[in-house]
């Protein structure tokens, strides 16, 4: 029958669009041995497409949800430090900054103690240590109590500083912990 | 979590789009990472899968165009197949309905995955594929057709 090409299209379609088939092809497909063996069929395939997809589905690999999770949080990440205005290169000079802090603190700390070594063992020192009988008698040397108020005079502003610094140094560690450390840190 | 939920579907649904492991793989995670960018954009109205396999369909060709400026993704793959004599149950020993179904040209063969492998309406396929109903019903069609063919037993002329 010229109609039945007709017919096998819309069966076609129907089946595609899962829609139920017009009540006049319905009758039709019914007495119609040739369109009826054409919507067997066409089920029969639905049927297997559908119930081998499953078995057609590849594994991902085994770390794909590891690697996307991580790239996703380094992401979220970036997002937050541009958010709050922070960029990698500010921080690369502040920890540069705090290092050549710490450095300045420590070249400061350790070099009167160095030349005062230095100077215990020079001859020069020796040889005033020598004289210092001598010396006594022409030039009053300050006593013992003098020297430690001079001391501590001398003292304080270095004190201050220290501290100044330290408190700095301990500002900067804790905006670093805050910002970029780990949340389980 | 959305990744749990989509990335087994997403990634298969490029592995067969692609046809390697490697490229499938980068690009269900750029699909992730573009989805999360864009959540805001997200219209709920929408079936989200549908939204997400957008995402991959578009980085798949993007990605594919940036690689391999002169290989065409849509290659005609269905000389391959130019002897359809085998008979069914041969054929269903040797290989699956989609392995067969693979040989199809690739907007057919992924008109028939979206629609009988993931479940897709037309309409759903229509906005993954970037096209229109009728193209996708259009396609469906032959692709079954072109697979029943080949599925069909041989006569005995033949
Ligand atoms: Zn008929």
């Amino acid at each position: 029958m010229i109609f039945c090409w007709i017919y096998k299209q819309v069966i076609a379609h129907s089946l595609d669009a899962n829609r139920a088939l017009p009540e006049r092809i319905q009758s039709h497909v019914r007495s119609c041995p040739e369109c009826r063996g054409f919507q067997e069929s066409e089920i029969r395939l639905t049927e297997r497409l559908i119930g081998h997809a499953a078995r057609h589905s590849e594994t991902p690999p085994p770390f794909l949800h590891g690697k996307i999770v991580a790239a996703l949080d380094q992401d979220s990440r970036r997002g937050e430090a541009e958010r709050s205005g922070f960029r990698p290169g500010w921080s690369a000079a502040l920890v540069s900054l705090s290092l050549v802090l710490i450095s300045a603190l420590a070249v400061h700390l350790f070099q009167p103690a160095r030349i005062a070594s230095e100077l215990d063992h020079s001859p020069e020192t020796q040889a005033v240590s020598t004289t210092d009988e001598s010396l006594r008698s022409v030039v009053k040397l300050p006593d013992v109590e003098m020297l430690r108020v001079w001391s501590q005079n001398l003292d304080q502003p270095l004190e201050t500083e220290l501290q100044s610094v330290v408190h700095d140094a301990r500002q900067t560690f804790q905006f670093f912990a805050q910002n970029f450390l780990p949340d389980q840190f | 979590m959305l990744v749990e939920q989509f990335e087994k579907r997403i990634f298969n649904f490029l592995y067969h789009f692609t046809g390697n492991s490697h490229d499938a793989e980068d690009i269900t995670q750029e699909t992730f990472l573009k989805a999360y960018q864009n959540m805001h954009r997200y219209d709920s109205a929408y079936a989200f899968a549908t939204w997400l396999f957008t995402i991959a369909k578009r980085t798949a060709i993007s990605h594919f165009r940036s690689k391999k400026p002169s290989e065409e993704l849509s290659a005609d793959t269905e000389a391959d197949l130019a002897d359809p004599s085998a008979a069914l149950e041969a054929k269903e020993e040797r290989v699956s309905l989609w392995n067969l179904a693979k040989t199809l040209k690739s907007n057919q063969y992924e008109t028939l995955w979206l629609r009988y492998g993931e479940g897709f309406s037309i309409a759903e396929i229509a906005q993954v594929m970037n096209t229109n109903q009728i193209h996708v019903k259009v396609l469906l069609h032959r692709a079954r057709r072109h697979l029943a063919k080949r599925l069909r037993p041989p006569t005995n002329a033949s």
